[in-house]
C-alpha cells in the first residue's frame, strides 16, 4: 500500500513517541508547506527543530548561505535516495530515531 | 543552443526598471529581457511548474508545493514508472505530477543535472558548509 512522506512522522512517532516530530504539512497548520529552503530554514531554527530532507541539491547551498551570514540553524538530517526509496517509509523511520538517539534530540 | 533575435518594444519604465535588473545581476538588459522572455514561454507552456532561484542557479519546482521537478521523477522510479503510485506517495494529484513529468521530458538536460546536485555525497557537502559535524546513521 502506498505511503506517503506524512507517514514518516507517524511511523517515528509509533517507534519513538517521545520525539517531537512533523511533518511540513501539518506543522505550524501546513503555513510552510510551499515555503522555499531558506525560510523553513529560519522557521525550524525559530523553534531549534532540526529539518529532514532527501534534497542535497538545494539545502546545503541555503545552509551554506546561512552559515556565512552568521546565522545559526536547527540541523538538517539528510537522507539518501539510494538507501531510502520513497515507498521505504519503516527504514527511513528507524534511521530517524537512530539519528535522533545519536545526536541527544531523544 | 541556438538563438534568434527578436525585436520588442516595452513601456519606457519597463526598460528602466529591467537595465537596473541587470546591473544587479551583472549582466546586459538584453541578455536578461531575452532570459524572462523565455521564462515566460515556459511558464505558459507549463503551467504547473515554476522556476524558483536557489543557491546553485534556477531549478524547477511543481508550482504550490516543496517539490522539485528532479525528485518527483526519482519517486516516479521508485514507483517503477506508475504514476497514479508515485502521485500517492508525493500526495500530489496525478494531473500535477504527470505535468512535471511533461517539463522533465522537454528540458532533460536540465532535470539532469538538478538530479545530479541532489545526489551530493556526504564529502562534497562537507567541502560546501565547512565547520559542521556531520554524522552518518
Amino acid at each position: 500500500m502506498p505511503t506517503s512522506p506524512a507517514d514518516v512522522a507517524k511511523a517515528v512517532k509509533r517507534l519513538s513517541p517521545q520525539a517531537d516530530i512533523q511533518h511540513v504539512s501539518s506543522w505550524q497548520e501546513g503555513a510552510y508547506i510551499n515555503a522555499a529552503d531558506d525560510v523553513l530554514l529560519e522557521a525550524c531554527w525559530q523553534e531549534r527543530r532540526a529539518l529532514v530532507s532527501k534534497d542535497r541539491a538545494t539545502l546545503p547551498g541555503w545552509i551554506a548561505l546561512r552559515v556565512a551570514d552568521n546565522r545559526p540553524h536547527g540541523g538538517v538530517l539528510f537522507y539518501d535516495l539510494e538507501r531510502f526509496k520513497a515507498n521505504q517509509i519503516g527504514a527511513l523511520a528507524k534511521a530517524i530515531v537512530a539519528a535522533l538517539v545519536a545526536t541527544g534530540g531523544i | 543552443m541556438a538563438t534568434k533575435p527578436i525585436s520588442l518594444r516595452v513601456a519606457e519604465e519597463v526598460k528602466l526598471d529591467l537595465e537596473q535588473i541587470a546591473r544587479r545581476f551583472g549582466t546586459s538588459a538584453a541578455t536578461l529581457g531575452a532570459d524572462f522572455v523565455t521564462q515566460g514561454v515556459r511558464a505558459s507552456k507549463h503551467p504547473s511548474v515554476e522556476l524558483r532561484q536557489t543557491p546553485i542557479g534556477r531549478m524547477a519546482y511543481i508550482r504550490g508545493v516543496r517539490l522539485p521537478v528532479w525528485l518527483a521523477l526519482e519517486t516516479l522510479e521508485d514507483s517503477q514508472g506508475n504514476a497514479n503510485k508515485a502521485a500517492r506517495l508525493l500526495q500530489l494529484p496525478v494531473l500535477l505530477l504527470k505535468a512535471a513529468l511533461a517539463y522533465a521530458q522537454e528540458f532533460p538536460e536540465e532535470i539532469a543535472a538538478d538530479r545530479a546536485a541532489g545526489r551530493q555525497s556526504a564529502e562534497e557537502l562537507e567541502r560546501l558548509v565547512p565547520n559542521h559535524s556531520f554524522i552518518r546513521v
